[in-house]
């Protein structure tokens, strides 16, 4: 399971759900990222399966697919939407649970992927300015988006996904209001 | 001093600038041109295009008059576009570098093709064609005396290069000749870097282009029936000569290439910057500030270690506040440089990055395991289509890439490693071809760890560094196979190294 670095215990929900503070500890998304992210997960499955439909009712009326393959085509269709399906339920929770993240004077630190595990450390002094950002769906459930632009190039912009809206304006004050010697 | 208010007018470019852009479009034209007339086929559309060579001279004419540029208090404003204009200011601050670029015909009329280069951007943030060469100097004294301190000043032109390089201060910096490259050594480089093929690749398609393929062929005919009456052995025989002859031509034509494009190669530090100025044909002027450099790369193929040389390229960027378009600029410095004259020349381009000499730490132990069996799963693949030849040619082709592979990835888990050293981190790969990339710590941007699920199995992680001017292509500080815990310190170091400086624009 995702968690703190360095021992088995996930990211306490009350220090979660508590106002953030620069303070370094690992801390989780806000919860409302899950009910975000299903919708999205939700509309992507439907669309996708509506195209499924349309394409397989062609297919089937105009006669391109006959006998076997049509067969295969329909049980193909069907296994990806109750893949869809599947990943809109499982994903948004499993994603919540294995992205943490922490700010502190060193800079930022972010855990997250469910198999592919990756961490990134952006330093305070290399954050070159930042964004918050909330999408319509976001906006309702109080949710935005922070991210991070750095000088690099494969990393040049971090983003986080899923900080409550006040928590993510407040990192990002802290992130870029230090004046530092390294104005052009 | 040079009179304000000279530069301050808006000034026009050099009036033969209507002939360089309508050499341009003549340029395309002429070697189809020439050899459409060559094989007399009359009905080409090259022939039909050369009309349009007159008004086209008038159109470059009009735009001549209608491109100006001048220098105020602390911008460079260009006006131009014949049609469409437009107005582009540029902040002197900006700046970063002046290059100049001259071929044979600038360098009679005494102009050069200005790329004025800033941070925003990998292109060149404007391009005059052309510009006289005293005007030049004028520019950059100019623009580099401006509250920048990039240090590039009074750099003469091409002409000036050689007073400048006996040691005679040009200026308020003086100039030192790190390297040159003469003829003999851009013959190495010729027969290191082999570029002919991409020449016979270019003259191929542009054979197939003009429809001469089929010509080809006939001749290649004409000279199988020669031969077949000298010897008797026919087209097999043609063909050999042909691809000894081919051979041959080849590396001599790299050898040219090499030594036409690198004409006179020279490294020069004035300052706190590096010039390069190279080639015969086309002559390139470059300048890149130390404190861009952002990481040093060293590749050693087979055949540079045949012959005991090495390349050197940096990435460099720099810029100022629009952090937006962070811009990234490849640029061999060192096409070819002697393995013994390689620390000196390492340390007059960037002292701070240390590469050589390195306490270079294995990967984890199970790495070589792992690259074992993901070389034996490919070699298998590999020989999988020989099934359908016969089984046993897919059992030797398994054998023989078994071999190869397996071969090939305990040598590369031998050949990489990385290094932490006082100032910063290396990081080196590569068994037919060696590469050693390192940067500073005040260089790193972000730091990055991540683990596969097989990764994860091997509890193995890999640390990847990231930095302002890597490009796609280059060798990236990307350490794969190391102890999770390894990878986990080593994160950590670098995070707090990189907390303790700052990194600042150039």
């Amino acid at each position: 399971m995702g968690g703190v670095p360095g021992t088995q215990a996930p990211p306490p929900d009350e220090i979660s759900r508590t106002p953030w503070q620069p303070d370094g500890q690992f801390r989780r998304l806000h919860p409302n990222y899950i009910p975000a992210e299903s919708i999205g997960s939700w509309i992507f499955t439907a669309v996708v399966t509506m195209g499924l439909a349309i394409g397989l009712t062609l297919g089937l009326t105009l006669g391109w697919l006959n006998g076997w393959v049509a067969l295969l085509a329909i049980g193909g269709a069907v296994l990806l939407t109750a893949l869809l399906i599947w990943l809109s339920l499982k994903q948004p929770r499993w994603e919540y649970n294995h992205i943490c993240y922490a700010v502190s004077d060193a800079g930022v630190e972010i855990h997250r992927g469910i198999f592919w595990r990756r961490v990134i450390n952006v330093p305070r002094s290399r954050v070159q300015h930042t964004d918050v950002t909330q999408g319509p769906l976001a906006r309702r459930f109080g949710i935005a988006l922070l991210q991070i632009y750095t000088a690099g190039t494969e990393n040049n912009q971090v983003n986080l996904q899923g900080l409550a809206y006040e928590d993510a304006l407040r990192i990002r004050n802290y992130l870029v209001g230090e004046v530092r010697s390294d104005d052009a | 001093m040079m009179p304000e208010d000279a530069t301050l007018q808006p000034r026009r470019l050099h009036p033969t600038s209507v002939l360089f852009r309508v050499g341009n479009y003549a340029k395309q034209l002429a070697i189809p041109l020439i050899l459409v007339v060559l094989l007399a086929r009359g009905d080409s559309w090259e022939l039909y295009a050369s009309v349009f060579v007159i008004p086209l001279a008038m159109f470059e004419f009009w735009r001549y008059l209608m491109t100006t540029y001048r220098i105020t208090d602390d911008q460079l404003v260009i006006r131009s576009g014949a049609i469409f204009r437009s107005e582009r200011h540029i902040p002197l601050q900006r700046i970063q570098n002046i290059d100049l670029v001259q071929n044979v015909v600038h360098r009679l009329l005494h102009v050069a093709e200005v790329r004025i280069e800033t941070a925003s951007g990998s292109e060149p943030e404007a391009i005059l064609k052309v510009v006289a060469l005293d005007e030049v100097d004028r520019l950059r004294q100019r623009i580099f005396t401006r509250g920048d301190s990039s240090g590039v000043t009074g750099v003469g032109t091409t002409e000036d290069q050689s007073a400048a390089a006996e040691g005679q201060p040009a200026g308020q910096t003086e100039e030192i000749v790190l390297l040159h490259l003469p003829a003999s050594e851009l013959a190495k480089h010729g027969l290191i870097t082999y570029r002919g093929l991409v020449l016979v690749g270019i003259g191929m398609g542009l054979l197939w282009q003009l429809d001469l393929f089929e010509q080809l062929e006939d001749r290649l005919r004409d000279a199988g029936d020669l031969f077949d009456q000298v010897r008797g052995a026919g087209i097999a025989l043609a063909i050999s000569v042909l691809v000894m002859l081919g051979f041959i031509g080849v590396t001599v034509l790299s050898v040219v290439w090499s030594i036409v494009t690198l004409y006179d190669y020279r490294l020069v530090r004035v300052g706190d910057s590096l010039l390069v100025t190279c080639g015969l044909w086309t002559r390139l002027t470059a300048t890149i500030p130390r404190e861009r450099i952002q990481l040093v790369s060293l590749r050693q193929s087979v055949l540079h270690r045949l012959f005991h040389r090495v390349t050197v390229s940096v990435e460099t960027a720099g810029g100022s506040g629009d952090a937006d378009k962070i811009p990234v600029n490849r640029r061999w410095l060192v096409p070819l440089v002697d393995e013994q004259r390689l620390a000196s020349i390492l340390h007059e381009i960037q002292p701070e990055i240390e590469l050589l000499e390195l306490d270079w730490r294995p990967l984890a132990h199970y790495a070589r395991r792992r690259m074992v069996r993901k070389a034996m799963a490919w070699a298998l693949l590999v020989s999988l289509p020989f099934l359908m030849v016969a089984w046993w040619a897919s059992l030797i082709a398994a054998v023989c890439l078994l071999t190869l592979f397996i071969w090939h990835a305990y040598a590369a888990v031998r050949a990489m490693g990385y290094a932490r050293t006082t100032t910063g981190i290396a990081f080196r790969s590569g068994v037919l071809t060696r590469r050693v990339s390192a940067t500073s710590t005040d260089r790193l941007q972000t730091i990055r760890q991540s683990q596969s699920p097989f990764d994860r199995r091997f509890r193995m992680a890999s640390v990847a560094v990231d930095t302002a001017g890597a490009g796609p292509a280059g060798h990236q500080i990307e350490i794969p196979y190391l102890e999770e815990t390894v990878a986990s310190q080593l994160r950590r170091e670098l995070v707090s190294d990189a907390a303790r400086t700052d990194f600042s624009w150039s």
